[in-house]
This record gives structure tokens, C-alpha cells and sequence, in this order.
């Protein structure tokens, strides 16, 4: 336990050594750790139309790790199951249901200047695989708020979510 | 004298279990704390209808168990075909096909049982609707960096699956 204490001491030291103006960026981000839950995911088109892709009620999980992981899973609730149960089997649109109503990314990010960075390693998605997506975001109290300005289906999108305690 | 013998021992012992594999004394902590943390998939023994394994030759893929009972986890295929619209809301049929079949997400919350060398996933969600809801145990054992969980019941079908993990650093 002690020899790990020092350890993890060492491994910041050599963060902040190798990032000398890292300090505030690393404050920031400490401030996400934790397990938060999708509020509202709005997105809104080029002409202004505000739909919710993932219902008035998304389903998911987002969790920022304190070793710089995170995990995103956002999913339109009330889909209907596959009637083969059998992920291998799906009706073109049961696949198409699943495709466009469930997000998941994992990597690791990022916080710079109220920007959020995640730079994805595995995705649902295969478009966002190895891409970087910025969000602007507002942390206030246990509520997380961002825009997306480039969402996978295109328009914008403003996202909220809440702290699980 | 008698006591350095029986330190000798110990060690002698302890290095035997620590390779012996598979073995879940070689860390005396309780299984939920090993296991919180994240882990990196490695591999799985589930293979497609044709034969060929389900995730490809080069998987990606997480999983995270959270110290305060929250999981999520993400496997994927890394030879999936792009959309080519570029837009998620307009894949085409063998694009949604391709991407269902080399990807899961899932989340939810999970327990584990000490005794048992299991844990048990309570599905809220995921990418594939048919698991949410489902509450499903898993024995487990870790050996140093390697945690490997049998799934009973993998959701293309067949036997139940091996999976390999590696904790990341």
C-alpha cells in the first residue's frame, strides 16, 4: 500500500514534470471523475429543428476514471428486443434500431480550456474509431453540460447529464 | 532459527501459488477489490456461425467495474467497414448489419460474490436490447493482470464463452 502511495506519487511528479502547465488542465479534469448519468441529449439540424435521437429519456452511463479512461454509453430506451435473441440474427431493422439507437466509445480524455477531448479507441461506431471529439463544456454542482458541434449524425448537439451519488 | 524456516516457507509457498495459474490465492485481498478497476479484452472463444471467432483476429474492447458498483464495457471487431455517408443516422443495411455483429456496449451495475468467485452483471443497458434487464453470474478467477470470466450465455448463442482480460495500467 505504502509502496504503491509512493509510487503514484512518483507518477505525478513525472506527469507534472513532463507537462509543466498541466496543473490547472489536471484540476479540471479530476473534477469529472466519477459515474454520471445521461439528462437530455438534444440535437439540433441546420435549420434549426431540435429532435431527441435518443428519446426525451436517454439510457446510459458516462464514467471519467482517474487514471484518464472514460466509458460513454448512451442508448434510446424501449427498443424493441431482437426476436431471435440472437445478436447474430437481427432484421434489418432491428439492426437498423441498434445502430441508431445506442453510442458507445471508450478511450481515454481529456479537459483543456473548457473543452473536453475524447480520443476513441473502441466505439459501436465505426466512423469514431480512433477519432478525437471536443465538447464544450459547464460543470456546475452535479450537473455536466456540453455541445457538440460535429455529432455523428450531423447538426448540433447539447448534451446534459447528472452526477450518480 | 524455527521462525526463519518458517519464513522460508511462506515464501516458498507464496511463489508457488503466485504461478500456479488461475489461482486465486495468490492475492489476499477480497475478489471485489482486485476486480474494481479497468480492464483490457484480450480474447474470447466465441466463434460466428461460420466458424471464424467473433471478434476478429485484433479485438478491442473495455471493461470497467467502478468501487461503487457500476459497470461498462465495450467489445468491438477493429476490421468494421466506415459508413460512407459518414453519418450514423444513415448507414445502410449491410452497414447496420456489420456494425451490430462487431460491437457491444453495455452497462449496469454488478455484485460480487466472495464465496461463489463469481460476479453478477445486472444489465440496464446496452447497445443490444435483448440484454437489458438481464441479470447474469459470471464466475471469475484473477491471476496477476489476468482476469478470466466464463460468460454463460454469449448473444450470438453457443457455448458458453471464455474471456480474457488484461488490467490496464
Amino acid at each position: 500500500m505504502k509502496r504503491r502511495r509512493v509510487l503514484s506519487i512518483a507518477a505525478t511528479m513525472v506527469f507534472g514534470l513532463a507537462l509543466p502547465q498541466g496543473n490547472a488542465i489536471a484540476q479540471t479534469a479530476k473534477d469529472l471523475v466519477g459515474t454520471w448519468t445521461w439528462v437530455s441529449v438534444d440535437n439540433i439540424s441546420a435549420t434549426g429543428a431540435r429532435t431527441q435521437p435518443f428519446s426525451a429519456n436517454p439510457k446510459g452511463i458516462l464514467v471519467f476514471l482517474d487514471n484518464g479512461r472514460f466509458s460513454y454509453l448512451l442508448t434510446r430506451p424501449g427498443r424493441p428486443k431482437y426476436a431471435a435473441n440472437n445478436r447474430d440474427q437481427g432484421t434489418a431493422a432491428e439492426d437498423k434500431a441498434t445502430a441508431q439507437g445506442s453510442l458507445g466509445y471508450s478511450g481515454t480524455y481529456s479537459v483543456s480550456d473548457k473543452t473536453l477531448i475524447f480520443r476513441i479507441e473502441a466505439t459501436t461506431y465505426p466512423n469514431a474509431e480512433g477519432t478525437e471529439q471536443r465538447r464544450s463544456i459547464t460543470l456546475t454542482g452535479d450537473e455536466l453540460k456540453w455541445t457538440n458541434a460535429t455529432p455523428t449524425v450531423g447538426g448540433t448537439a447539447e448534451t446534459v447529464l447528472r452526477r450518480v451519488r | 532459527m524455527p521462525r526463519l524456516a518458517v519464513l522460508a516457507l511462506a515464501v516458498i509457498a507464496a511463489s508457488t501459488v503466485a504461478t500456479w495459474p488461475g489461482s486465486a490465492q495468490s492475492d489476499p485481498r477480497p475478489l471485489k477489490e482486485q476486480l474494481v478497476g479497468t480492464w483490457t479484452f484480450t480474447s474470447s472463444t466465441t466463434k460466428l456461425a461460420d466458424g471464424s471467432p467473433l471478434w476478429g483476429d485484433h479485438p478491442k474492447g473495455i471493461a470497467i467495474f467502478t468501487v461503487d458498483g457500476h459497470f461498462s464495457s465495450h467489445v468491438m471487431r477493429a476490421d468494421r467497414p466506415k459508413f460512407g455517408s459518414n453519418n450514423r443516422g444513415q448507414g445502410t443495411a449491410d452497414e447496420h448489419k456489420a456494425a451490430v455483429i462487431g460491437a457491444i456496449s453495455s452497462f449496469g451495475t454488478y455484485t460480487v460474490e466472495e464465496a461463489n468467485m463469481t460476479y453478477t452483471l445486472r444489465y440496464e443497458g446496452s447497445s443490444y436490447p435483448n440484454l437489458e434487464g438481464i441479470v447474469q453470474t459470471r464466475p471469475f478467477t484473477i491471476s496477476g493482470d489476468e482476469l478470466r470470466v466464463m460468460n454463460p450465455a454469449p448473444t450470438v448463442g453457443g457455448p458458453p464463452s471464455q474471456l480474457v482480460y488484461r488490467r490496464a495500467k
